[in-house]
């Protein structure tokens, strides 16, 4: 970091919880499950394949599938379509673990750093099935390998949590201080950095305290940055702009630019898995809908949501209420960046940040855009909402790509200030879908082309070569023939010239 | 004598230039075309438009044979952008050549299969795998479920299923009746 200044932030908007909310910083721990739901699809959409079959007894930590791994000991009993927390509200292969009751752990070896090489090391996170705690839920070891190619690196530990109704990594750091400066000083330490950034949001200012409280003078590597409270600042790019203002190219990652951002969370997960302990856990965040009341509850991955929500329930009077108000769905991730959910028994994953329970207030009708260009006032990344909206709902995804439809985070501040409540971010969802759907059957229809074109090729080639040997079949026939018919008259010549012969 | 070096130059400059236009350019004009409109056929080769392949299709649309609109794998997506590229009207489908189903692809019932080998040349793109008197199988990655093979098996062994999961196949959808439900 050249500088210490904070650039400012082009959009965005000045988000918050209720002055008065209730955010209870306890961090709950919910009781063993009997069964865990853990599916054979990761966030890419890519099917996995399990290292395992149904009858198995395995340990907690051990690995399943890549990427997933036991979050207790007990049996496999079977591989079945189960619901999992996507907005698609499929059904996918999902193991089902069933508990033991013993929670029994394999045991891994603590890595010192000093001593081993950064593959030894990326190996564990890979196989300890490590996964951004922030929400998009990257591969953490590719994260890494990625960035460490880079020779200026910064490291920004991405403590920003700016959506209202998620406070996770708040309650993390309020209840945890020292571990989570431990861990951050640590994985500094192992990338040989002189020091790292802690970007963290002015209004939480219990975990600020609670962090300079603790941090010990070897701990002061560690530079603990308040951010003014804007949405979306700890999305990555624009954090990564305003902490070191570097501007991301569209579909160009922070790890491109040499910054490796790590939400705080799964610094923790990280420092755990070198520490030889098994990561199968994350703080969920439940809130009611008005998010005038939150809880934290620490849940293993694979724990259903109805688990989670029935703790909830149980625990805070408020979350009942609201829970009685609308029994039927509830919201997985913020208000602005999470979706309905209304399959219950979907598991909790690493992606899961946030539940909010309670009836949702129903979307205005939308009305004809006004140009009033709010959208793009607000826009953080600097696009143009309007123009972007014009070509997803006209389906010209040429020119959603050329108003930089890539480099839309999905934040939804758009959403919020447009006057004619456009649903302009569901449109660029679906874009952003349709644009990768068009590209995936663009490269297969390429393959199948140049797989065509051998094939016919190599038809006309058999058949030209089948014509050849058949002219050459014909010719020797021919010849053949001809041979014959001199041999005959060669007989009868002899037969003519023989003495005595002739009539 | 600057002019004369700056002729000298143009000169060079020209031929230079054209040289390496003849160079990159071996395609003629109709080829282009041909491969323009080639770019927007979805390349399953299943010869339902009545040619024997998207190419030989693409060629009769550049001579003029035949319409936009014999695509059935395509569908809208391919009239669409043939009408942009060709400059003429979108029309509809011509139900005479089929409907548009979603992505599939040929899966071979292993254990029915007697290895015959029928199913192989029929496939354009080379996605089945056997020989004689051996199980046979089918390329799921390659295969554009064109269904030519479905016909010549002598067992009804060869079924379409389809090409994703329904989980990878999902899109979000356009929000133009928005629900809370979808939102």
């Amino acid at each position: 970091m050249s500088s210490s200044a904070i650039h400012a932030l082009p959009g965005g908007l000045a988000l918050s919880a209720p002055m008065d909310a209730h955010i209870d910083a306890t961090i709950h721990e919910l009781d063993l499950q009997p069964s865990y739901y853990l599916p054979l699809i990761n966030y890419s959409r890519t099917v996995l394949h399990p290292e395992v079959k149904s009858g198995d007894c395995v340990l907690g930590g051990e690995q399943l599938a890549p990427g997933v791994v036991a979050p207790t000991s007990g049996t496999l009993t079977e591989i079945r379509q189960h619901p999992w927390p996507h907005p698609s509200h499929t059904q996918v292969p999902t193991l089902v673990l069933e508990s033991d009751g013993r929670d029994e752990f394999q045991q891994f070896t603590v890595i010192d750093h000093t001593q081993v090489g950064v593959e030894e090391i990326l190996n564990r996170l890979e196989n300890s099935a490590i996964h951004g705690l922030g929400g998009a839920a990257f591969n953490t070891a590719n994260k890494i390998r990625r960035a460490y190619e880079h020779k200026n690196l910064t490291l920004i530990i991405n403590a920003v949590e700016c959506e209202p109704g998620i406070n996770c990594d708040d309650a993390l750091m309020q209840q945890h201080p020292s571990e989570v400066l431990q861990a951050c000083n640590a994985i500094r330490q192992w990338l040989r950095l002189p020091s790292a950034v802690l970007a963290i949001e002015n209004d939480k200012q219990t975990a600020i305290t609670a962090l300079r409280d603790d941090q010990t003078p070897d701990l002061t590597s560690i530079k603990i940055t308040e951010l003014p409270t804007i949405y979306p600042s700890g999305a990555e790019s624009p954090l990564v702009q305003r902490l070191t203002g570097i501007k991301l190219q569209p579909g160009e990652r922070a790890t491109d630019a040499g910054v490796l951002c790590l939400n705080v969370a799964t610094v923790l997960s990280i420092h755990d898995a070198l520490m030889g302990q098994a990561a199968v856990d994350r703080i969920v965040s439940i809130s009611t809908q008005s998010l005038q009341h939150s809880m934290n509850l620490r849940v293993r991955f694979g724990t259903p949501l109805k688990a989670v929500i029935e703790f909830a329930r149980e625990h805070n009077t408020a979350i009942e209420a609201a829970w009685r108000s609308n029994t039927q769905t509830i919201r997985i991730g913020g208000p602005l960046s999470g979706f309905a959910m209304d399959m219950l028994n979907a598991p909790v994953l690493a992606s899961t940040n946030a539940l909010i329970v309670g009836k949702e207030h129903p979307l205005n009708e939308a009305t004809a855009c006004i140009r009033c260009s709010e959208c793009a006032t607000v826009c953080p990344v600097n696009l143009l909402p309007q123009e972007l909206y014009a070509a997803a709902a006209s389906e010209q995804l040429d020119t959603a790509a050329r108003y930089s439809l890539d480099a839309c985070l999905l934040c939804g501040c758009c959403d919020l200030v447009c006057p004619a409540s456009i649903p302009l971010t569901p449109w660029f969802r679906f874009a952003k879908d349709a644009t990768r759907q068009k590209q995936q059957s663009d490269a297969a229809a390429e393959v199948a082309r140049l797989l065509s074109e051998k094939h016919s090729n190599r038809v006309q080639r058999r058949a030209i070569e089948k014509e050849q040997q058949e002219a050459a079949r014909r010719a020797a026939a021919a010849q053949r023939q001809n041979s014959a018919q001199d041999i005959k008259a060669a007989l009868t010549r002899v037969k003519n010239k023989r003495p005595g012969s002739g009539s | 004598m600057a002019l004369l070096w700056l002729l000298i130059f143009a000169g060079l400059c020209y031929f230079i230039g054209t040289g390496l236009a003849r160079l990159g350019n071996t395609k003629n004009h109709e080829d282009i075309l041909v491969d323009r409109i080639n770019d927007c056929l979805p390349q399953t080769q299943c010869a339902q438009c009545d040619y024997p392949g998207c190419r030989p299709y693409a060629e009769a649309i550049a001579k003029g044979e035949a319409g936009i609109n014999q695509c059935p794998p395509g569908g809208d997506n391919t009239i669409k952008a043939l009408s942009e590229l060709l400059g003429v009207e979108v029309i509809a489908l011509n139900a005479a050549h089929g409907e548009t189903k979603s992505a599939q692809v040929a899966l071979i019932d292993e254990a029915a299969c007697i290895g015959c080998t029928l199913c192989i040349p029929p496939c354009p793109v080379d996605a089945i795998v056997g020989s004689g008197k051996q199980m046979h199988t089918v390329i799921a990655e390659d295969c554009t479920g064109c269904e030519l093979c479905i016909a010549p098996c002598p067992v009804d062994c060869i079924e379409l299923v389809p090409a994703k999961p329904a989980a990878t196949a999902w899109q979000h959808p356009a929000p133009r009746q928005l629900t809370q439900h979808q939102s």
